[in-house]
């Protein structure tokens, strides 16, 4: 929900419990004042009966349905009502013209002239409270309609105006790419809490991004600079190994430095795949025909797999397409291939599985003591590997996790099994 | 074969001078594109070896020259960078060959000869040493003009130690030659052997006289000095 919406809705409802209080204070008012108006011109109306009375002592009486004047004998001791001389009570009458029962004030006092003491009693139609109670309703609904469609019209306005820089900001933000190495440039917005917060933006992101292009250009640079010395020392060994008179002990020297160097561009090569496969430089999209390749891998890798006298059971579904880069994918099943035969008992299995939705390779090989999912961290061996780099699996799960497909390694004795999921 | 080396560093320079001199060649050397272009412009040269990381300037711009010259030189790249890019850009401009650091030298030799092979044996493309022949265009072996059958690795594998005769050559470095990439991963190197001993067999039971030598742990090697 939008933060504006958000504001708008929570202050609409604050308004509309104000509203209602207000409904009741607006009701309370009204009614006070109709019913002192009412009193009060009931009063006059007492007032001129009175004179009227008193001036002319055998009046012969007052032709008004509205006022009643009865005769009794004695003048009560204590005043009839709490406001001294009157007292006001409501009352339903029977009214003619509208053939019902109306709500009615009543006036009751009494009077004494020299002929006779009598009570008098005056009453008038008031103002229903139903009639007043709707009015109120009716007009502070209203007020609040055209609050609401006020404040979500000007809350609109507000926010594409107010709002506008820190609306640039998140879009700035979204469209930050940490590949593109292009740190967002905010501008000065006028707004004090913005422009700090636009500050803070432009520094982290130049930050992350400087951070990053050292962190690619080392990885890079390393991998680069490492080429040359190690062709250098491959070389030497290569020519000291041409001398004349080498006795053995000097081969097995040569030997054991020849592999260490070797091992160690491995390592350089897989890291620095592993660190290209990571910058997403193998990103050329094409449709790829899965099974054609896994065809031909294995019958590149046929000789190997003859050797170490290997049983391969395969069921391969025709043209398994997947959307891909072409050169990940050629990785993704080499290594899987590499891995199901080099960590192999001689005259062990391999049992290949290949449909629209899974690759599932099963292989035989020594029993582990460390989990299935350990087997994709960088460096981890089994324990009866020495000799290779420890990363061939990482660069699968790296081209997994960039291609967003599932991957799961299980170990049940002797058998080792690799799941991808496309 | 005349050759020129493109190579700002002097020991990797002298390592590939010192492996190529011994078969008789003529190897001159350049470390800088400036060198480079100068040498291109007045000699002539079988095959130009080239780095592409060049002090004061790139590699590819010596091809550039060789090419405005019309020269038919051979070009090998060598480059430190694994990158499909530069290959495809240097195979663009006329380039034969690319290998990348760390190279073994017997490869980078082997390389070498395949590169002058394909520019100089016009017409008559075959390599004969002794008894052994080899049409490049059939890959047809014939020993003392009778052809015999080999798979294509143990071919591969003839021509890469005829390439390299009398050195010493490591297993790994073989099995590199003929898998590849495939062979990166591989700590067992048994099938080399493999294929090694059935070459040897099919060509000793042809009358061949047994040139490889084992040498113990290490590799192997093509000697000519048995007969």
């Amino acid at each position: 929900m939008k933060f504006l919406l958000r504001t708008t809705l929570f202050y609409l409802f604050i308004t509309l419990i104000v509203f209602g209080v207000g409904g009741i204070i607006t009701y309370n008012i009204f009614i006070d004042a109709i019913q002192l108006e009412t009193d009060r011109y009931l009063i006059e109306r007492y007032r001129d009966i009175s004179i009227y009375m008193k001036e002319d002592p055998g009046f012969s009486s007052i032709s008004d349905s509205k006022i009643k004047i009865i005769e009794i004998n004695e003048m009560p001791e204590s005043p009839p009502g709490r406001r001294g001389r009157f007292q006001f009570t409501d009352t339903l009458v029977w009214h003619q013209g509208l053939r019902r029962m109306e709500n009615n004030r009543k006036l009751t006092s009494f009077i004494s002239t020299k002929k006779n003491n009598y009570r008098i009693e005056i009453h008038d139609v008031i103002v229903e409270r139903d009639d007043i109670f709707q009015s109120v309703f009716k007009s502070q609904t209203r007020l609040f309609i055209i609050l609401g469609v006020v404040m979500v019209i000007s809350s609109f306005l507000i926010s594409s105006w107010m709002f506008r820089p820190f609306n640039l900001t998140l879009e700035k933000i979204q469209s930050f790419n940490i590949k593109s190495l292009q740190p967002t440039v905010l501008g000065k917005s006028g707004i004090k809490e913005f422009d700090i917060l636009n500050g803070f933006i432009n520094q982290m992101t130049e930050k992350v991004s400087s951070d990053y292009r050292n962190l690619k250009e080392f990885t890079e640079n390393a991998s680069h600079e490492l080429q040359t010395p190690l062709a250098i020392t491959k070389g030497k060994l290569e020519l000291l190994l041409q001398q004349e008179n080498l006795t053995q002990d000097h081969i097995d020297l040569i030997e054991s430095s020849y592999e260490s160097i070797i091992h160690m561009s491995k390592l350089n090569k897989s890291l620095t795949l592993l660190s290209k496969i990571e910058n997403e430089e193998f990103s050329n999209k094409e449709s790829i025909n899965v099974s054609l390749e896994l065809n031909k891998a294995l019958a590149d890798f046929n000789d190997l797999i003859k050797l170490k006298n290997l049983k391969l059971e395969k069921s391969i579904q025709d043209d398994v397409e997947l959307e891909n880069d072409k050169t990940l994918i050629k990785i993704l099943l080499n290594n899987l291939l590499q891995n199901a035969i080099r960590h192999n008992n001689e005259g062990g299995e391999i049992i290949l599985n290949l449909t629209k939705s899974t690759l599932i390779i099963k292989n035989t090989g020594n029993e582990q003591d460390i989990p299935g999912e350990q087997m994709f961290e960088r460096f981890k061996k089994g324990k009866h590997s020495e000799k290779n780099t420890g990363l061939g699996l990482s660069i699968v799960q790296k081209i997994c996790e960039l291609s967003h497909y599932g991957i799961s390694y299980d170990i049940t004795k002797e058998w080792h099994k690799v799941t991808i999921t496309f | 074969m005349k050759l020129l080396l493109v190579e700002d560093n002097q020991e990797l320079a002298k390592n590939i001078i010192t492996y190529l001199k011994t078969e008789g060649n003529i190897c001159e050397h350049a470390s800088t594109f400036r060198d480079a272009t100068d040498k291109v412009v007045v000699y002539d040269y079988d095959v130009i070896v080239l780095d592409i990381m060049l002090p004061d300037g790139s590699g590819l711009n010596v091809l550039k020259e060789l090419r405005e010259h019309q020269s038919d030189a051979g070009v090998l790249i060598i480059s430190a960078r694994d990158s499909l890019e530069d290959k495809i850009e240097g195979l663009d401009l006329g380039a034969d060959d690319y290998i990348t650091k760390p190279f073994d030298l017997s490869e980078l030799n082997a390389r070498i000869k395949a590169i002058y092979r394909r520019k100089n044996f016009k017409g008559n493309k075959e390599i004969i040493f002794n008894e052994i022949k080899i049409n490049i265009d059939s890959t047809d072996v014939y020993i003392k003009e009778d052809p015999i059958s080999l798979t294509q690795k143990e071919y591969e594998l003839l021509i890469y130690f005829l390439s390299n005769q009398n050195r010493v050559i490591t297993k790994q470095s073989i099995a590199e030659h003929l898998w590849g990439d495939q062979a990166d991963m591989f700590d067992s190197f048994d099938f080399v052997y493999q294929h090694i001993k059935n070459l040897r067999k099919k060509m000793i039971q042809a009358g061949s006289t047994d040139y490889l030598d084992t040498v113990y742990g290490l590799g192997y090697k093509f000697n000519t000095k048995k007969i």
